[in-house]
């Protein structure tokens, strides 16, 4: 009996196999919109700034860093579980968000893996985000950005006052401070700008593309399967004597099949 | 096939078998043709092969004839054996369809009456005489009523394609059939199309 439903099932595959083309109508639409849709974002946002700058050390309130060693080790500066906190608090509300909850850990990982801070020349400095959200991009751009700036500032005035502690003679007082202020202005230099990316393929559609190729052939051979038990059509002697209630007589066999085996022989 | 349906038939010489099916396209005439040839090779003696079909006919085509039934012969005293024609088997003949475009008029009566006339008529000539009947459903008026038919014959066979005769059509016309008194003597499965086997 499971014989003939196994082999009932694998005929009405084979009689519709036309309807097997559906597996593929997933993974192509899949492909297609994703070929189509921008699904990567670059968003950067240019800082003036020298390399000398000092820039103040959110550990200490004392201390800060030269602006290259702070893109010599951006995480230093980056990874900040308070200014973590707050642009989760600007994208999605709350200032306390779990760590386990996903999208922290999305952004915790967006910070470390697609944000960098470098400098494209002695006086600027670029903020630059690469990765798949956009709205993410902009806020942790900048957020950064800015929180730069204020930090650069801090930084100078932080200098400033150590230079007073530290030097009593009235010349040297105006020397520093004539050093400090030739360091310029720190500022966001122009707007966010803000790019889109397509692709026809990445390698990372990969495992999803292969996941709706699966589901859709699961569906696919659920449906013929669905169709084939709908079918109302008697299949065989056994089913037809059971189902009528009436002896077989007999049956007929394909005679065009006799008729070519017949020619085929003589 | 012929010794299972004697068996099942159990009936003296002559003897008169109806073949219908639920639906059109079953292998009715493909069952009535190859019986029909089987049964000159077994010399079951004389065998006419009769094409109540006129609906769709398609037997004679099978013995390469032309549709030649004259209506009013049929009607008049004429013996049957002035109207069929030879198969070219020696003791087969088959009874064509009506000439095509010949229609029954409101004064010929009904077609059902005139296709029992022929099967009483044969039966007086031969000693098998096999009846390719209409299909139970999708009838119209132009059609034989193969239930009433079948009880001018002394058995009736239901052919049933595998894989494609739906089974509530099958289930219907075999009880039709047996309300109305036909001597059901089984089904033959007609297994073209059926990949299952």
């Amino acid at each position: 009996m499971v014989r003939f439903f196994v082999k009932r099932y694998f005929h009405g595959i084979a009689t519709r196999r036309v309807w097997l083309l559906l597996v593929f109508l997933a993974p192509l639409t899949y492909g297609v919109l994703s070929a189509l849709t921008a699904d990567r974002f670059s968003v950067t946002q240019e800082i003036e700034i020298s390399k000398d700058v000092p820039v103040a050390l959110a550990s200490s309130p004392v201390d800060f860093a030269p602006m290259n060693q702070v893109v010599a080790h951006p995480k230093n500066f980056l990874q900040d579980s308070l200014a973590l906190r707050e642009i989760y608090a600007d994208l999605y509300g709350g200032m306390n968000p779990d760590q386990a909850d996903r999208r922290y850990r999305i952004l915790t990982q967006a910070v470390d893996k697609d944000l960098s801070l470098t400098m494209v020349s002695d006086g600027i400095a670029k903020m630059a985000y690469y990765g798949d959200d956009q709205k993410v991009g902009k806020t942790l751009v900048g957020y950064y950005a800015r929180r730069l700036v204020e930090r650069a500032q801090t930084g100078l005035a932080r200098k400033k006052q150590q230079s007073f502690k530290r030097e009593f003679s009235q010349q040297n007082i105006q020397e520093r401070s004539s050093a400090v202020s030739n360091l310029g202005l720190v500022s966001l230099s122009g707007n966010m700008n803000v790019e889109a990316h397509h692709a026809l393929w990445r390698p990372d559609r990969f495992a999803l593309l292969a996941w709706i190729f699966a589901v859709s052939l699961l569906a696919v051979l659920f449906l013929l399967g669905l169709l084939e038990w709908a079918d109302p059509a008697l299949k065989s002697e056994r089913q037809i004597a059971r189902y009528l209630g009436l002896p077989i007589l007999g049956s007929m066999p394909d005679f065009n099949k006799v008729s070519a085996a017949l020619e085929g022989r003589g | 096939m012929c010794s299972a349906l004697e068996t099942a038939l159990r009936a003296p010489k002559p003897w008169a078998l109806m073949v219908t099916s639920a639906v059109p396209g079953e292998g009715k005439t493909t069952l009535v043709a190859t019986l029909a040839a089987v049964a000159v090779r077994q010399r079951k003696g004389r065998v006419l092969a009769v094409d109540l079909n006129w609906h769709a006919p398609a037997l004679h085509g099978y013995f390469g004839l032309e549709q030649q039934l004259d209506i009013d012969a049929v009607k008049g005293e004429t013996s049957i054996e002035n109207l069929v024609r030879p198969s070219g088997s020696d003791g087969l003949d088959i009874l064509t369809a009506t000439k095509p475009g010949e229609r029954f008029a409101e004064s010929n009566g009904d077609p059902t009456g005139l296709g029992i006339e022929i099967i009483e008529k044969a039966r007086q000539c031969y000693d098998l005489v096999l009846i390719d009947a209409s299909p139970l459903f999708r009838t119209n008026r132009r059609m034989m009523d193969p239930v009433a038919i079948s009880k001018a014959a002394d058995g009736t066979a239901l052919v049933v394609l595998a894989g494609v005769t739906p089974r509530q059509a099958a289930k219907r016309a075999c009880m039709i059939l047996q309300t109305a008194g036909a001597n059901v003597l089984g089904v033959i499965v007609n297994q073209w199309k059926n990949r299952l086997v």
